[in-house]
């Protein structure tokens, strides 16, 4: 049973040798990955696309050194590529990217910094849609009230909302890469969004009794 | 996910809830059902839920976009370590079909060898004073193919009736060729110094892979095909503009009436079986088939009677004489011939 699964897998790897990238798009992640262990640098290439921006992105949510989040992306993609065949068993591959990412961020600001403060900025700075705004009711004052509140969060609570509402990862996966407790997880998500509905209620009182008069 | 329907939450509690998150922000449809009956059943719910919805959709993060530039540059930075020179690939697959092509390859290049050794023939040529490089021309002739090594490394498969003038050292800039006919292309990878082929109508870029050009003055079409790495077909008159890049597989066709260029999908042995002297006809009329015999063999047809096409004609002919070929149309088209030297008569 084992063999013929990879069988399988090895016949659709050299299928994947010869295809274009965008052939790609209607495979999971998981047979892209099994592609590219098996030597495919057009499933390298996909990757490369598919993630590149993700991972930039929260770089720039953590870091505000650009030559160190190009320097850690090259170096995680190349570790990528040439260790491939002793990581053969990943769980989800954009978690995996994130978790290496992070951990190559953190390192390399901790040699800098000991030579070097590095300035602290705000990290993970949030926006809020036309959605809330609708429900503020376009109130000036409290939507930005609102948006510094969200912005003067902790780091890790926002860090942990950033991966569960703009990654879409699970809280098991924001765990492991986070490394921390998936109950932890639980915990500042729940922080966060306790903030956020106590603030809104507030507004929403306010206004609610504004229009009574 | 046994869930009661009866749950008594809050809106809190609803900001909460994972399963609830499963729903709004993963948008999982398996949650639907479940939602759906949860609201139904009190009226208070549905208002609570909407709120809660836009709650958790409205929180949105400043984005940081990784700019293009730097996202090309990293790449070109990755492929010089990750691809090796000439291709894509970077482990040689134990595939039949590859393995194939590599014997297929060392065949060509033994026959290619000695077609060079005795019919190579090159002229040489001065270009403009801008440009002090000397051009050297290579000419296949009708019925015969020529195998070129270049300044770089590079390979080039000349086709029957074809030239190809390049020059004997490249500039440090870019690679430079001139094409006219068929030839087929394996390009020594340089990241820095660009390969371009220029034909009547259309350029071909590439940094370093394998490709088939056909751009023959009689035919309607110019075509690029792509075996190995990526390609860029720009039309010559409306450079900047409307350029096309290639993957291996893909096939560029540029028609010379309508100035369009489309792209496709092509079948190997269709487009590349030349390079290995296998004459491929597909659906071809007995029009196409004369033309392409003449350039194949260097001969000339002298087509006395009106041949009638209803079918079209497909078929391989790998490494066999004219006569040979001649013998198995004429059985499919219900002709007469003779061979007078360099001249076929059809009767």
């Amino acid at each position: 049973m084992k063999n013929q699964a990879e069988d399988k897998l090895r016949k659709d790897a050299h299928l994947f040798l010869s295809y274009k990238s965008s052939d790609f798009d209607s495979h999971s992640d998981e047979e892209i990955w099994q592609a590219l262990l098996k030597g495919s640098s057009i499933a390298f290439k996909y990757i490369y696309n598919k993630y590149a921006d993700l991972l930039y992105d929260y770089g720039k949510k953590i870091t505000k050194d650009n030559q160190l989040i190009e320097d850690c992306l090259h170096d995680l993609f190349i570790e990528l590529w040439s260790r491939k065949a002793s990581s053969a068993n990943i769980r989800n591959l954009k978690a995996y990217l994130i978790i290496s990412f992070r951990r190559k961020i953190i390192s390399a600001e901790k040699k800098l910094s000991k030579y070097e403060k590095i300035a602290s900025h705000q990290k993970f700075e949030m926006d809020l849609t036309d959605n809330l705004s609708e429900l503020m009711e376009k109130e000036d004052n409290n939507l930005s009230a609102l948006k510094d509140a969200l912005n003067e969060l902790p780091q890790r609570q926002k860090e942990a909302l950033y991966l569960r509402f703009y990654n879409h990862l699970s809280c098991q996966d924001i765990a492991e890469i986070m490394a921390i407790n998936p109950q932890s997880v639980y915990n500042l998500l729940h922080k966060a969004l306790l903030m956020l509905k106590n603030k809104f209620t507030t507004f929403s009182i306010l206004l609610g009794a504004m229009t009574l008069f | 996910m046994s869930r009661k329907k009866n749950l008594n939450y809050s809106l809190e509690d609803l900001l909460n809830d994972n399963y609830f998150h499963k729903w709004i922000i993963d948008s999982d449809a398996s949650c639907d059902e479940f939602w759906e009956n949860w609201m139904k059943a009190d009226a208070t719910r549905p208002p609570m839920v909407s709120k809660a919805r836009k709650i958790l959709l409205g929180i949105e993060f400043k984005s940081d976009p990784m700019p293009e530039e730097t996202k090309a540059r990293l790449w070109r930075k990755l492929e010089s370590k990750v691809v090796p020179a000439g291709g894509v690939y970077s482990v040689a697959p134990k595939s039949s079909k590859l393995k194939w092509y590599y014997s297929a390859a060392m065949i060509t290049l033994v026959a290619g060898a000695l077609a060079s050794i005795l019919y190579f023939r090159s002229v040489s040529t001065q270009k403009g004073a801008t440009h002090p490089i000397a051009y050297t021309e290579s000419i296949s002739p009708m019925g015969q193919k020529t195998t070129i090594q270049l300044a770089d490394g590079s390979k080039v498969k000349l086709n029957a009736s074809s030239s190809l003038k390049y020059p004997k050292k490249f500039s440090p800039e870019t690679r430079e060729v001139y094409l006219e006919g068929e030839a087929f292309f394996e390009v020594q990878k340089n990241s820095d110094r660009p390969f371009i082929v220029r034909t009547s109508n259309i350029t071909v870029s590439v940094l370093g892979t394998s490709f088939n050009v056909s751009a023959y003055a009689d035919n309607k079409d110019i075509s690029v095909a792509v075996l190995t790495g990526e390609v860029m077909v720009e039309n010559t008159l409306d450079a900047g503009n409307g350029q096309l890049y290639l993957e291996p597989r893909e096939m560029a066709i540029y028609d010379k009436d309508k100035h369009i260029t489309r792209k496709t999908i092509f079948d190997y042995k269709e487009i590349l079986d030349w390079k290995d002297g296998v004459i491929h006809l597909k659906d071809a009329n007995f029009q196409e088939i004369v033309k392409k015999l003449e350039k194949w063999f260097g001969v000339t047809f002298d087509v006395r009677r009106e041949i009638i096409t209803e079918k079209d004609f497909t078929g391989r002919f790998q490494n066999k004489s004219l006569e040979y070929i001649l013998q198995g149309l004429s059985f499919s088209f219900d002709f007469d011939y003779e061979i007078d030297g360099k001249q076929i008569i059809i009767k």
